[in-house]
């Protein structure tokens, strides 16, 4: 082949490349006393590239010249990181330390994986990296960093050649990224999951009436509308956290058919408490109960959302927060509409016995539906 | 700072709705990458034995004589001359092999020049080169500017500013360095770099007539240079809608250099075109370690039924999630191919596809992005090209279709 002077081939225009440059993958855990653990995946091509494995130079890399370089290998992928901790006392440089080899096959290809291991002398509250590796031979390479306090979430940060430093705090931003992140999964999850809408807003459809002489009677203050509305939202919201931590923490354990069903079965008992109030006389009592189940429900899509990694306890805190703030949303859209108009007999004759009736024909269509998918 | 392409989505998206649908749909598997930082790997392992083959170490041609180079350099290590032409032999090795880790190469090579506050100007068209391979067109131009100003009689500085302002949609800058470019390079490829964008900018059919005569003529054009023509008459040919046309210049050039990956490519996207799915993936099959060969191999497998299908698809999104964990990623147009055309979530395609038309405005970009809008049911959300290909008065007969949709939608 002829080739001109000038790199043509570049100039098609964004051709794209692999998509995937040179990453390395850190992670390191720092306890509170300061001990370090943790490990990296360096791929063989860049350790080829970095220090030479392959020593026979037949361009393949066996594991017995992988296991031959090791001692050298480690020397250099050590001297190209260092790790400060910092607290309120000062700084120091952690000492680190890799012992054993093992392999991992990542998308791009085989990664050789480094167990890490050191000790920073004092307990942390910030660590920062500096992160030499490769840059002299490759300057785009990277290093993909996920860093965590104790228990914390992970902090994740990229080092470039033209970004070679960075410091992480505990409690740095990253926790609090996590807690707003569950914290709008909560949210969205009260928003779309129309069962938990639905059961709420059937409790809360006679909030701002009264049942007096066999029919629903407007009550007269908004007090009384609000101290009903209340004790219904606290009482849901007091056992569907607690069922949420328990399910979350893995004491207990429910198949999701029977939770599902349960839940379509807690709205259509709602729905038929408004037709039927006299045998339903204290409601909250029914958002108690009933929250119990919900909060399962409200398990079930935080476990699938994906719990391992993060610290619970924020997780936790930061889904349930949402789910509230959601679920208050709903309140006080709902509530002030219906108190404007619950004088009116549209209100009282038709919405609230027209609507339960049609939310207990939904409820069994789920029921039956969700009782269908066990079998 | 790291970013998945879920959370800018989801930061840019048009309101909850969307984003609720997105977080249910398989962008759930890009999202949960991003938030938790997770590796999509089987977890480590020690081989059985000392004989396991863990890797082979890709040996490209264009390396051929690096060695050579990287050792005077090591002995001389301010030897411009070494530097610049063991950098040029990356570059090679990067386009051929499609391996973005050969352009980190040729940067840490060039580097101890880069570095300084004079770099010579053949050193920053370099970088720019290497900038625009790693989809930096801002950098790119900036180091183009600088050097052409210091030295404008480097050709292949007129010629990459040509293509990072056609790319860039920018078409009579693009010219103006077409023409610079002229006595500096071969004939052939300023005559390409011309028609490449006056095909562009309303004037397709002149253009591709005109390079086709000096295609037909032509004896003494370097087979580089020649690919590069019958690639840009290819896609000529295709913006006409003669498909023909377009396949006799795809095997001209295939029949000059059968390892090009960007034709490889064009002539399976021609064969998918051409319903012929099944020859697409004997085409690409043994090429699947390439990103762009994988992504048409999940399209082509979907339209042939192959059972390899789903492993594809899920090879491309694989390899999507551990390429954005880096701090930059480039390739949404791809991706938002990906999402259009395997996964079938147009909303999500469409987000991408804006994202993408930010940075690059090929006819590529375009059509994924009328196809992406169309099928998302909002064919008014990017009317941003619309406007462009009017502006410019493109032609394209594969947008064509998206555009009819809106003249009758506007009667």
């Amino acid at each position: 082949m002829i080739r001109s002077a000038i790199l043509l081939l570049l100039l098609i225009p964004a051709l794209a490349l692999a998509h995937k440059p040179s990453d390395s993958y850190l992670s390191l855990t720092v306890e509170d006393g300061g001990t370090l653990s943790g490990q990296w995946d360096i791929a063989l091509r860049d350790l080829e590239r970095a220090v030479g494995v392959d020593q026979n130079r037949d361009a393949v890399i066996t594991w017995g010249e992988l296991k031959a370089r090791r001692a050298e290998l480690r020397d250099h992928i050590l001297s190209r990181l260092t790790v400060t901790a910092g607290n309120e006392d000062g700084e120091r440089v952690c000492t680190l330390d890799s012992t054993g080899l093992k392999v991992d096959d990542h998308v791009d290809g085989a990664y050789a994986v480094f167990p890490l291991s050191g000790d920073c002398g004092l307990s942390p509250l910030s660590l920062t990296l500096n992160y030499r590796l490769l840059f002299d031979r490759d300057a785009s390479h990277q290093g993909l960093v996920d860093v965590r306090f104790g228990d914390q979430t992970g902090q994740a940060v990229a080092l470039s050649n033209q970004h070679r430093e960075q410091t992480l705090r505990r409690d740095g931003g990253n926790g609090l990224a996590a807690l707003a992140t569950f914290f709008r999964q909560g949210v969205h999850h009260i928003l779309i999951g129309y069962d938990h809408i639905l059961f709420l807003l059937t409790l809360l459809f006679p909030a701002v009436l009264v049942w007096r002489q066999g029919a629903w009677q407007p009550k007269e203050s908004m007090r009384e509308a609000l101290v009903t509305t209340l004790g219904i939202v606290t009482a849901f919201t007091v056992t569907h956290s607690l069922t949420l931590a328990l399910a979350s923490l893995g004491l207990v354990n429910l198949p999701s058919w029977l939770v599902e069903s349960a839940i379509a079965i807690t709205v259509g008992l709602g729905a038929l408490s408004n037709l039927v109030p006299r045998y339903f006389p204290r409601r909250w009592v029914m958002a108690l109960v009933f929250g119990l189940i919900h909060g399962l429900g409200f398990a079930a899509v935080l476990s699938d959302l994906g719990l391992e990694g993060g610290s619970l306890v924020l997780t936790l805190l930061g889904f349930n927060l949402g789910v509230e703030a959601g679920q208050a949303l709903i309140v006080l859209i709902f509530v002030p509409a219906a108190f404007l108009v619950r004088r009116t007999a549209a209100y009282r004759r038709w919405f609230v016995p027209i609507g339960s009736i049609a939310i207990i024909a939904v409820a069994s269509v789920w029921a039956v539906e969700r009782l269908g998918g066990a079998w | 700072m790291p970013m998945t392409t879920s959370c800018r989505a989801t930061t840019k998206g048009r309101g909850i709705l969307n984003q609720l649908r997105r977080l249910t749909l398989p962008g759930l598997f890009l999202f949960l990458g991003g938030a938790f930082g997770g590796h999509a790997v089987a977890a480590p392992y020690t081989p059985e034995s000392d004989d396991q083959i863990l890797q082979r170490l890709p040996t490209p041609e264009a390396l051929e004589g690096a060695d050579a180079l990287q050792q005077r350099l090591a002995n001389a290590p301010r030897d411009l001359d070494t530097a610049e032409r063991l950098a040029r032999l990356y570059i090679q090795a990067a386009q051929r092999e499609g391996d973005p880790r050969y352009l980190g190469y040729a940067s840490a090579t060039l580097a101890p020049w880069l570095e300084s506050a004079d770099a010579p100007p053949t050193v920053q068209v370099l970088a720019a080169t290497i900038a625009q391979g790693e989809h930096r067109f801002t950098q790119a131009r900036h180091l183009l500017r600088q050097a052409l100003k210091e030295n404008p009689r480097l050709g292949q500085g007129w010629l990459t500013l040509a293509v990072v302002t056609q790319v860039q949609g920018q078409y009579p800058d693009s010219l103006d360095a077409c023409r610079n470019a002229a006595n500096l390079v071969p004939t052939g490829a300023t005559l390409t770099c011309q028609a490449s964008v006056l095909a562009l900018s309303g004037q397709l059919v002149p253009a591709y007539t005109k390079l086709q005569r000096y295609a037909s003529a032509a004896t003494d054009t370097p087979d580089d240079v020649a690919v590069w023509m019958q690639t840009r008459l290819a896609e000529m040919a295709w913006q006409q809608g003669a498909r023909q046309a377009a396949l006799t210049h795809i095997e001209a050039g295939r029949n000059i250099d059968r390892d090009d990956r960007y034709l490889r490519n064009l002539y399976a996207d021609w064969l998918i075109a051409e319903s012929r799915p099944g020859a697409a993936i004997a085409l690409l099959k043994p090429h699947a370690d390439q990103d762009g060969a994988l992504l048409r191999l999940a399209i082509a497998g979907i339209a042939a039924e192959d059972r390899r299908a789903d492993l594809w698809a899920q090879q491309f999104r694989d390899r999507m999630a551990a390429a954005q964990r880096s701090a930059e990623f480039a390739h949404l147009r791809e991706l938002a191919r990906f999402k259009l055309t395997v996964e079938q979530d147009p909303e999500a395609a469409l987000d991408l596809a804006r994202d993408n038309w930010r940075s690059q405005k090929e006819p590529a970009d375009m059509h994924v992005y009328l196809a992406a809008a169309q099928a998302a049911g909002d064919p008014s959300a990017a009317q941003d090209v619309r406007d462009f290909i009017l502006e410019n008065e493109l032609q394209d007969a594969r947008l064509a279709p998206f555009l009819d949709h809106r003249a009758e939608a506007g009667s």
